[in-house]
């Protein structure tokens, strides 16, 4: 058996970097879709982010509405939550935290294949746009560095690999060139504002479209 | 967007000001339209609040030019100044020279051992360096001296958060409350520490607190409702301990019956305006909550 390729797509990754600069001085944290059809397969491509917090993220009463009301976007849209995603507050942090590892936790007890993925802050302004994901798998209920970043020339064959579309750095980068990063919307000023839209972020995917 | 006048856009900054926010982005675009204008000169005395808001942007966003140039004008027109000597400290924290900024903080409080805004900057740097522990030790420490500090209250209620210490965290939003108890954040912070604690009712009493203070609070209504669902769910089945101060604080069946009631219907007027789905295969955030609230209900 070939090993599974996990593929974050222009748009997911596209959104993770705007959440994070949207709130440049506080942790943001939200969530990784894949269809659902496609999880059991030996190649998944992450489609879409949805960005959740970027306040108290180890609070959970909201947290617990997010989910409930992801798990029925889900639900009818045919989609599945694949993985977690959080950018800290300090620059070079990047440990998921108790937190983070509890929220990662909770989406692989539903999806058993699902990954977490910190955002370097350090790559996030270099000159040449570049890979600003690192990728964790679960092993024994402790989440690690997982053995195949994307781009990385080493490859460990017994496990899987993660990689992103071509110039998904290159898009982001010119994303937040473009402000695209104060139409993000997440769940935490969705509630500040409830006519935005947290879920599908519209304003966001029709520029990126452009 | 319509572009707007620079009269408009100090109007925008100082109300900025006055809020304490306003993203960095944002403040640092205008704010260099109106030095590009030229009209930063005619702010008169505001001139100076206006610098430092731009200032701290300008650190929030890396523009260390920009940072350096609001430095030296406000340098120029207060050369003694501690309060500018403690921004050039945050220019080297942004930049990640916390020794060198350090070394400027004790110095000022050599000089002034009461500067309190010193005093927090180094307690910043300890929470720059990842050492959550120490800032806390300090900031207790500083609490001491400055019982009545609210930011300073507010800030180690979220430094203990990061840290998951809830109990502690909880205490700091209660002393804060005593100085504001008609501030609807204050009481919400309280019961999202309480809901993570498991202390579901006593959360659905400062969330109605919130609602009382503030009728419209959606985030609020979303806790009420997260509560009362869940508290009618455990109800039946003896769910906190017999005896506890948790379970002699939930309210009848019949109470929660109404306040989930309340919860739904305000919570459904809130997304009656937003757009409907025009395909089964693509919901809305609407048909998403219609759909949740329903099934937590059942």
């Amino acid at each position: 058996m070939s090993t599974a390729v996990y593929t974050v797509s222009r748009r997911a990754y596209a959104k993770i970097v705007l959440h994070a600069a949207a709130y440049t001085s506080s942790s943001v944290n939200g969530v990784l879709l894949a269809s659902k059809s496609s999880v059991a397969t030996n190649s998944v491509v992450v489609t879409d982010a949805v960005p959740l917090l970027h306040t108290r993220l180890t609070l959970s009463p909201m947290l617990e509405v997010a989910f409930e009301q992801l798990d029925i976007y889900c639900e009818k849209t045919g989609q599945t939550i694949i993985g977690y995603y959080q950018a800290n507050e300090l620059l070079t942090s990047r440990d998921l935290g108790t937190a983070g590892a509890k929220i990662a936790t909770r989406v692989h007890s539903v999806e058993p294949t699902a990954f977490a993925v910190v955002v370097d802050n350090q790559k996030l302004a270099t000159v040449e746009p570049e890979n600003a994901l690192v990728f964790h798998n679960i092993h024994d209920g402790q989440w690690r560095v997982a053995p195949n970043q994307p781009g990385a020339r080493k490859q460990d064959s017994s496990s899987r690999r993660f990689e992103l579309e071509t110039e998904a750095p290159a898009v982001a980068a010119a994303a937040v060139g473009a402000r695209l990063h104060r139409e993000l919307v997440d769940f935490d000023a969705h509630l500040t504002t409830p006519s935005a839209d947290w879920l599908r972020n519209d304003a966001v995917l029709a520029a990126l479209a452009n | 967007m319509a572009r707007l006048s620079n009269a408009q856009l100090a109007a925008q900054l100082a109300e900025f000001r006055q809020r304490c926010d306003g993203p960095p982005d944002l403040v640092v675009q205008y704010g260099q339209e109106l030095i590009t204008n030229g009209y930063a000169d005619q702010l008169g005395d505001e001139v100076w609040g206006f610098y430092e808001q731009l200032f701290v942007a300008a650190l929030h966003t890396a523009h260390w030019a920009l940072a350096q140039s609001c430095l030296d004008a406000l340098h120029e027109r207060f050369p003694s100044s501690t309060r500018v000597r403690r921004l050039d400290g945050m220019l080297h924290e942004a930049k990640g020279n916390l020794d060198v900024a350090g070394q400027l903080y004790r110095g000022i409080l050599e000089e002034d051992e009461t500067n309190m805004l010193a005093t927090k900057r180094q307690i910043a740097i300890l929470k720059g360096r990842g050492r959550t522990q120490e800032a806390i030790t300090a900031l207790v420490a500083f609490l001491d001296t400055y019982h009545a500090d609210q930011e300073a209250w507010l800030e180690l209620c979220d430094l203990y958060l990061s840290a998951c210490m809830y109990a502690q965290a909880l205490f700091c939003v209660e002393e804060v409350i005593l100085m504001q108890p008609q501030n609807p954040g204050l009481h919400l912070k309280c019961a999202e520490i309480l809901y993570t604690q498991d202390q579901v009712a006593m959360a659905l009493k400062s969330y109605c607190r919130v609602v009382e203070l503030s009728p419209t609070h959606t985030r609020a209504w979303y806790g009420v409702k997260l509560c009362a669902t869940r508290l009618l769910r455990t109800s039946g089945t003896g769910g906190a301990n017999r005896g506890s101060a948790e379970a002699a604080s939930v309210p009848k069946s019949a109470m929660l019956r109404d306040l989930d009631a309340l919860a739904t219907d305000r919570l459904s007027a809130v997304y009656a305006s937003t757009p409907a789905a025009t395909r089964t295969d693509q919901p809305t955030v609407r048909t998403v909550v219609e759909a949740w609230l329903q099934a937590a209900s059942t």
